[in-house]
Formats: structure tokens, C-alpha cells, sequence
């Protein structure tokens, strides 16, 4: 089902808000960068860096995602989707474990991305790192030069 | 003292003092200031270029590349900020043009998230007492870095001291 259009402000710009249409159960994905990946010698391996699970700055930043039900409902692929550029890789929450955070889910659209939604609230590192512990793989992280699967 | 060893003496001094190299450069006859440099400085530098030559969307996104601002003011930073024998840093953009470096050891977390030039979240935690975390907002001040990088480097060795 088509979500109902956002709440803006007088310039267009879509305001964070939690949005009713967004269930607890419907998957929320964030796209990783390799560039997103560091090392951690306690797991001997790499891992997203904190920084993948952060909002842009400014007064109304959140974290970009796309909301997997609208790309289904389009009928298309979410992990293809998600996989643009090239090399990225991508985790998937639910609506329902980022509200739990105390964080909010809220429905952007944007030009080039008519399935992008933002996260909103407070990002401190303990957050940060229970989101990472709970990202669930979505499509593989693979650094550049790597070949990418479908 | 004669002024060889005046001239020795204060190149040692300045050694311990500031780390500073001193080189002698007999054929000009004169003697040269060298800046200490860390042995990971210039890959440092490469992938603070390679940050600040993303394109816009790099994320997936419409993240733009980190701005030379904050790429600028992080190599300053940690020209001097870190000890001469600090690990390498590891580097990770933001999605405003913002950059964090970080050191990930088996006894330390320490991440800087520089905001902009001079707006830094710093926080660091230990493994030994994880629910102790350090969390401070850094502007021009960055001597809490450099004691959290010796700490770093004396517990890494001592953990590889007792590993052995």
C-alpha cells in the first residue's frame, strides 16, 4: 500500500516525523560503503565503522535507508535495488528494533529514489553500536575490486 | 664546550624535547630543521585524497565527498596530536563531508569524528573496563589524544607481552 505523503515545511523539505504507514515488522535496509569498512583486530577481520550507522549532520539529519516494502510493491528486487553504485553492500533493521532505539522512522522521497526514508534521533555511540550488532546482512559487503553477486 | 658539541648538545636536546630530527647537510655546510613524520603519514595523506575525491552518492545516497576543510585539519591534527610511534589511523568519511579516524586494537576502541575543523566527538573505550567509556568534544586541545594513543600502545604491548 501506497504510503500517505510526508509532512513538510514551507520550503518542501520533508520534517522528521514517525511515520504511522511504516509497520514494525516491514524492513528498513542501509546501504554500506567499503569505504564504511575498517579493521578490528578483535575480531581479527573487518567491520562497518560506526560511521555507517550515523545520521548527517545538521539540524534535521537523519540516517538515509530505503524502505524495502515500497521497492517490493514496485516490483522490483530490493537487494538488486540496493546494490548501486557498485561495490555496495547493504544490512536490513525493522521498523520495529529502530523504534525501540527511541529512534523514528520517517518516509523521504527523493528524485532519484522514490524508496528512500531517513531514521531520526539521537545517534550516541551506544545506539550506534547496538544498530550495529543488530544489522542483519542484506546483501554481502565486499570491498572494490571484489566481485559482486546477485 | 666547544661549538660542535654546543650544536650536538642542542640536537639532542631538541630530540628529546620535540622528537625533532636534526640533519646535518656537510656539503651546504649548514644544518636543516627536519618535522618528525610518522612512517604512515603519506598513506595517511592518500587516503584523505582519495575521501575528498568521492563522488556525491559514494554512499548509496547523497553523501558529498569529505570537504578539504576537514580533510586539512584531520592530517594537522594528527601530525600533531599523535606520538611519533602511534598506530596507523584508519580513516572513514561521513554523510555531510565529515571524516572519522579511528584505531581498533585488541585492548582499545578510539574514535575522533571530526564534525568540522576544530568540532570533534572523541571517545575511546578500554576492553579491560568496557563500561567505562570516554566521551569528550575536542576544539583546539588535543593532548587527551595523544595520552589515549600512548595508553593504546603500552597496553597493546602488553598484551602481546602476555600473549607470548
Amino acid at each position: 500500500m501506497p504510503l500517505d505523503p510526508p509532512p513538510r515545511d514551507i520550503r518542501g523539505e520533508v520534517l522528521p516525523h514517525d511515520h504511522a504507514g511504516i509497520l514494525p515488522d516491514d524492513g528498513v535496509i542501509r546501504r554500506i560503503s567499503p569505504h564504511h569498512l575498517i579493521y578490528d583486530a578483535k575480531i581479527q577481520g573487518k567491520r562497518p565503522s560506526s560511521m555507517a550507522f550515523k545520521p548527517s549532520t545538521g539540524e534535521r539529519g537523519g540516517m538515509s535507508v530505503d524502505l524495502q516494502n515500497l521497492i517490493g510493491e514496485a516490483g522490483l528486487d530490493p537487494k538488486t535495488y540496493v546494490m548501486s553504485p557498485p561495490w555496495i553492500g547493504a544490512v536490513c533493521f525493522t521498523a520495529g528494533q529502530l523504534r525501540a532505539e527511541g529512534l523514528t522512522v520517517g518516509y523521504d522521497p527523493v528524485a532519484d529514489n522514490p524508496y528512500h526514508g531517513q531514521v531520526w534521533g539521537t545517534f550516541s555511540k551506544q545506539v550506534q553500536k547496538r544498530l550495529a550488532a543488530l544489522a542483519a546482512e542484506f546483501v554481502p559487503i565486499r570491498e572494490r575490486g571484489e566481485e559482486q553477486s546477485s | 664546550m666547544n661549538r660542535t658539541q654546543s650544536i650536538n648538545a642542542f640536537e639532542r636536546r631538541l630530540q628529546v624535547d620535540t622528537g625533532a630530527n636534526v640533519s646535518s647537510h656537510v656539503a651546504f655546510s649548514s644544518r636543516v630543521l627536519c618535522e618528525p613524520r610518522h612512517a604512515w603519514r603519506q598513506r595517511v595523506i592518500e587516503r584523505l585524497d582519495e575521501l575528498c575525491k568521492l563522488q556525491v552518492g559514494w554512499d548509496g545516497y547523497q553523501a558529498p565527498p569529505v570537504s578539504f576543510a576537514n580533510a586539512h585539519f584531520a592530517a594537522s591534527m594528527l601530525a600533531s596530536a599523535c606520538p611519533l610511534d602511534a598506530p596507523e589511523p584508519q580513516i572513514v568519511p561521513g554523510a555531510s563531508g565529515d571524516l572519522q579516524i579511528e584505531w581498533h586494537t585488541e585492548t582499545t576502541d578510539i574514535e575522533l569524528h571530526i564534525r568540522a575543523p576544530n568540532d570533534v566527538d572523541a571517545w575511546r573505550v578500554v576492553m579491560s573496563a568496557p563500561e567505562r567509556e570516554d566521551q569528550l568534544h575536542l576544539t583546539m586541545d588535543f593532548r587527551v589524544v595523544a595520552d589515549w594513543l600512548v595508553e593504546l600502545s603500552e597496553a597493546s604491548v602488553a598484551a602481546r607481552s602476555s600473549a607470548a
